[in-house]
């Protein structure tokens, strides 16, 4: 039995989470024997090995691993920002491969919401005009975009910044504005790329339960971590090694 | 102290090669944009190179003429009855002699006489324009010679210098000196002989005269030559006149009035006339003949302050375009420069040495610029020089003042280019750049759009000028001039002594040409130049003033030939009697007043004050001329013979057979008109085989009235062209140098679900304001040269607002095909590699 297999016959075995509006165990999306090669100029990495394992609704997974490991093409793959080179990717019971760009990038803005380790906000654009981007290719009136923009800022508590460029915040402020622009539209799922990866301590535990608060609400999360302490806050975390899943915990509450 | 200067000098020397190899490594790292800013300056220089020469060539006329500060020319300005004036740059023959004896400034003056005559030489006849002079016109017009002594060259009556091309041409290598040249009269066809006494060297392009045969004067009226017979009666002589140094020309000049009341002929003007009421003398020193020219007739084309200034102020448009890319270029790239800077910064780089360092790096790559424009001007001015018919060459770059103005110039360029980056880049702070805070890019980023709208708002302006000019000009050539001007050859010098009575015959025989529809003599064509006026009046019509008409006279079917449309009564024609009723008439003789038959054009009718052309049929004129008594039979609709420019001139037509220069064939359409042509050559030599045929097109004579506007339209085109092309250059630079930068934003809105359609556009859209924002200032300044330009035309096109939205969407459209490129790729990109951690 290899380890992928032990994961998911302890997820199908357990009905351990706490019961929400989300029916968890419906599955939102799975990889099955998923490869991804990098190619370049003669040199093959294998960034992603032989990955089997599925996320349900409302799981709060963590991805761990060593610098390099893949992580990071993992969650871009799972955020259809990229494709893998072989394997099959099924998100919400359909298989990504039948989908071309613009059709992925529909079911992307529809589902999936990201948060990354160095914030990627515009710099040209005032906090408000960044987390409305996440809202400018719906089709959202523009007053509502405008009040639901203020509605996420409220919630982060980063209101009093509204018209601010990014240069002008903090680090903290600046994944707060991040992870508000992430949550906006409503998505099913959240990938975080070590979204405390930038923080200090204090700014990180923060967002970690803000994290943790979305979760509760039902979005599922996805996120890579290198700290153990803020991998604590998932209910599984999966460890990967040169591109293969070397194992899976489920941990209790 | 002397090894501490050595050791000084030696470590700056080090410090200047470590600058200049950072500068080398600096430029060959960044290959686009340095590439794009040689380019770009490249264009700039080589534009503002050709100026230079240009301007240059047209304000250095006649400098080299030895004492050209005192070498004057006597012209005349005569007042028209009508108020108006002309100016006419020669004088009354006997002038000369009076103002020598009048004003002891004067140190030499000296008359010429301009014409054309046949050369005989071997069995051949050409037709030269030659110069009659005195024998002291090097006194005066110390051109140099080559051969021949200047004190006895022109002495005697049948001397003649040459140009060193003639003599080539003449003579080849057999020496000119003793040499006699056969030359003939227009008028007689007599026969004179002259022996070459002199060569001069050519007289280069840049002088109002073009000589090439100087010949003794002859003091008969004989044809050749201006005659003195001491009467103030015939404006004839060229009179150039040399002051003694340091002389002045207003009190002269104030006391010319006084001169011409004494002298001028006034016994054909009303009782009263005052010399001085009729003309005026001025002097205009030769150097400022050329920019300077009032005359009607100069004997080369003219030039023009206008065109002079709009050059120059586009050239330096132009290299401030090109300089705008480089400061453009430097600045989109300041951020990642910022690190280097702040890495030499913290190893201790004062800033003055970043700034000597970022400058010597403009230093350099301006060089090169200039090295490729040399190349480029070289290459480029042959066809130049062609197209404009001047002698530009860049040898004449080669004197203290140009070379010097030359690098001023480089020193601008490279100052404007590079000091303003090189401030920004030198001020930043090592701290900020590292802490990876970026500060606010509003300032630079707004400072380079407005540089941009500035580069797009001239090349915008200039595009409008240049359409518009280009319309002017395909109206021209469009416009209903009133006449038939296709299918039509014209005979010239048919009056000339000897042709004169061949005419007919040879007129006969090219009628009897099956190709040939029909054939009209006239004293003058369309397109010619042609300044004759006369005034007309009928007694008990219009006001006091007579109006000035323009007499032309033409034999029968010239209205029929030219399909000049008939309003009212008939054309003119040999069967009434009246018509031609000059024929053989000698008017000295003539004591009888003589009734003629004339046709008036449409608006002369309504000048003399007649309601309809019908009421003018019938009614007699006066046309000051106490022995012709003319009859009005018919009126013809307005036509232009002259360049649109110009109002339509009321005319007379007469029918006084003789004296007719010209004779219009008229073909059949798709004729083959090189076979006609020789077959109309043939036919001229069997009647007249010693003396060659002169035929002009007919569409070429009214194309040449243009010839100006053509090439200043094909300059202008050309101008607006390069600015825009810089401008582009300079916009596909900061395109490619964006793209980097937009890139994160790019990815960061796809994320989000921005398809590849929405990004272009918001990209296309970003560049667009820029083009846009110049668009909006670029109307009314070009509106303004526009009008400016146009009014200059008494029949113009209007300003139509296409004008204006076609090059505003034509800039816009270049705009965009050059950054789509870049922002097709941007939007195509995969956003993951963009948005990886930035370290
Ligand atoms: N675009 C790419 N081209 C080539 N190799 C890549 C590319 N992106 C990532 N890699 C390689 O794939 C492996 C996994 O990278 P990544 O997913 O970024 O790791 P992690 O996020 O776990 O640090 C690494 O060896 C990395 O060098
Ligand atoms: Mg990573």
């Amino acid at each position: 039995m290899n380890t992928q297999q032990i994961a998911s016959n302890v997820v199908q075995g357990a009905d351990i989470f706490p019961a929400s509006k989300i029916d968890q165990s419906e599955t939102l999306f799975s990889l099955e024997d998923l490869c991804k090669v990098y190619r370049s100029d003669n040199i093959e990495t294998t960034a992603l090995n032989n990955i089997n394992f599925e996320v349900k609704r409302g799981e709060f997974v963590a991805v761990m691993g060593p610098s390099g490991c893949g992580k990071s093409t993992l969650l871009n793959i799972v955020g259809m920002l990229d494709r893998p080179s072989s394997g099959s990717y099924w998100f919400d019971g359909e298989d990504i491969a039948n989908h071309g760009e613009s059709s992925l990038s529909a079911i992307r803005k529809r589902n999936i919401g990201f948060i990354f380790q160095s914030f990627n906000l515009i710099d040209e654009l005032s906090v408000r005009e960044n987390i409305e981007v996440a809202l400018l290719y719906h089709d959202v009136s523009k007053a509502e975009r405008r009040e639901r923009a203020e509605q996420a800022m409220e919630r982060m508590e980063i209101a009093h910044r509204a018209n601010h460029e990014p240069s002008q915040l903090s680090g903290g402020q600046q994944q707060r504005v991040a992870v508000a622009r992430a949550v906006i539209a409503e998505p099913n799922l959240i990938l975080a790329d070590e979204p405390t990866g930038n923080l200090d301590s204090h700014n990180g535990q923060e967002v970690m339960e803000i994290l943790t608060e979305l979760n509760q609400q039902g979005t599922t999360i996805l996120m890579v971590t290198h700290s153990p302490a803020h991998a604590e806050y998932a209910r599984r975390d999966i460890s990967l090694f040169d591109g293969e899943v070397i194992t899976e915990n489920l941990k209790k509450f | 102290m002397s090894g501490l200067n050595t050791q000084w000098v030696s470590r700056k020397a080090g410090m200047f090669a470590t600058y200049f190899s950072a500068a080398i490594r600096q430029m060959s790292h960044n290959k686009f944009a340095s590439g794009i800013n040689i380019l770009s300056l490249a264009i700039g220089l080589t534009v503002a190179l050709i100026v230079i020469l240009f301007v240059r060539h047209e304000l250095s006329y006649d400098q080299w003429i030895p004492n050209a500060e005192n070498v004057y020319r006597f012209e005349t300005k005569i007042n028209q009855t009508n108020g108006g004036s002309i100016f006419i740059a020669q004088t009354y023959p006997p002038a000369a002699p009076v103002l020598k004896s009048r004003f002891s400034e004067i140190e030499a003056i000296t008359r010429l006489h301009f014409n054309i005559h046949s050369l005989h030489r071997a069995d051949q006849v050409h037709y030269e324009d030659m110069v009659f002079a005195e024998p002291n016109f090097f006194e005066v017009l110390d051109i140099p010679l080559i051969e021949g002594d200047k004190a006895t060259a022109l002495a005697g009556v049948s001397s003649v210098i040459i140009s060193e091309e003639r003599a080539l041409k003449y003579f080849g290598t057999d020496p000119a000196m003793g040499q006699v040249l056969t030359i003939e009269t227009v008028e007689g066809g007599e026969l004179r002989d002259f022996q070459v006494t002199g060569v001069f060297r050519d007289i280069p392009r840049n002088s109002h005269l073009d000589l090439h045969f100087i010949l003794s004067n002859q003091p008969a009226d004989d044809g050749f030559g201006f005659y003195d017979d001491g009467s103030w009666d015939n404006i004839m002589a060229h009179t150039y006149l040399k002051l003694a140094e340091g002389a002045g020309t207003e009190l002269m000049e104030a006391e010319f009035p006084a001169l011409m009341d004494e002298f001028v002929d006034t016994s054909r003007r009303p009782e009263g006339t005052k010399g001085s009421d009729m003309v005026t003398g001025m002097l205009t020193r030769v150097t400022d003949l050329h920019m300077n020219q009032r005359n009607i007739q100069p004997l080369r084309p003219v030039g023009d302050w206008t065109l002079v200034y709009a050059l120059t102020g586009i050239a330096v448009l132009i290299l401030a375009i090109a300089s705008i890319n480089f400061t453009n270029l430097a600045l989109a790239r300041s951020l990642s420069r910022a690190r280097e800077v702040s890495i030499r910064k913290v190893h201790g780089a004062g800033r003055r040495q970043l700034l000597s360092q970022y400058l010597l790096e403009t230093a350099i790559l301006t060089m090169l610029a200039l090295g490729l424009a040399l190349i480029t001007v070289s290459a480029v001015l042959p066809y130049l020089n062609a197209f404009i018919g001047k002698d530009l060459t860049l040898e004449s770059l080669l004197t203290v003042e140009m070379i010097a103005a030359v690098f001023s110039l480089l020193s601008f360029v490279a100052v404007i280019a590079g000091l303003y980056p090189a401030m920004v880049l030198s001020s930043y702070r090592p701290a900020v750049i590292f802490s990876g805070l970026r500060g606010k890019r509003g300032k630079a980023h707004r400072l380079r759009t407005a540089l941009v709208v500035f580069q797009f708002t001239i090349s915008i302006a200039l595009g409008i000028g240049a359409t518009v000019i280009q319309s002017q000009r395909h109206y021209t050539a469009e416009r209903d001039l009133g006449f038939s001007i296709q299918d039509k050859v014209v005979l010239r010098w048919m009056n000339w002594g000897h042709f004169a009575e061949k005419a007919e015959v040879i007129n006969e025989r090219i009628l009897a040409h099956p190709d040939v529809i029909g054939t009209a003599f006239s004293n003058v064509v369309p397109g010619d130049q042609y300044f004759g006026n006369s005034p007309m009046s009928v007694p008990g019509y219009a006001g006091e003033e007579p109006v000035r008409g323009r007499p032309v006279n033409i034999d029968e079917g010239f209205f029929e030939l030219y399909e000049l449309e008939l309003l009212a009564g008939r054309a003119l024609s040999r069967e009434f009697g009246q018509d031609n009723a000059l024929l053989g008439v000698e008017m000295d003789e003539q004591e009888d007043p003589v009734r003629i038959s004339v046709v008036l054009s449409e608006s002369a009718v309504q000048l003399l004050g007649f309601e309809s052309p019908e009421m003018a049929l019938g009614v007699t004129m006066d046309i000051s001329q106490p022995l012709l008594v003319p009859e009005v039979v018919g009126v013809v609709k307005d036509f232009h013979f002259t360049s649109l420019r110009e109002e339509i001139l009321p005319t007379i037509f007469f029918m006084v057979s003789s004296g007719f220069g010209n004779l219009t064939v008229r073909f059949r359409a798709g004729t083959d008109v090189p076979a006609l042509v020789s077959d109309i050559t043939a036919i001229w030599k069997d009647f007249i085989p010693r003396d060659p045929i002169t035929i002009d097109y007919l569409d070429q004579n009214i194309a040449d009235l243009y010839e100006n506007d053509r090439q200043q339209g094909m300059m202008v085109t050309a101008l607006a062209a390069l600015a825009l092309l810089v401008a582009c250059l300079g916009l596909y630079g900061l395109s490619a140098l964006a793209a980097t930068e937009t890139s994160r934003e790019v990815s960061i809105r796809k994320v989000h679900g921005a398809s590849i359609p929405a990004i272009i556009s918001m990209l296309l859209w970003r560049f667009s304001i820029p083009v846009l924002i110049a668009i909006g200032i670029a109307w009314p300044l070009g509106w303004f040269g526009s009008s400016q330009y146009l009014d200059q035309f008494s029949y113009r096109i209007d300003l139509g607002m296409v004008y204006f939205a076609g090059v505003g969407l034509a800039a816009l459209l270049i705009a965009g095909l050059t950054v789509g490129g870049h922002a097709f790729k941007v939007a195509r990109s995969s956003p993951i590699h963009a948005l990886r951690v930035r370290q």
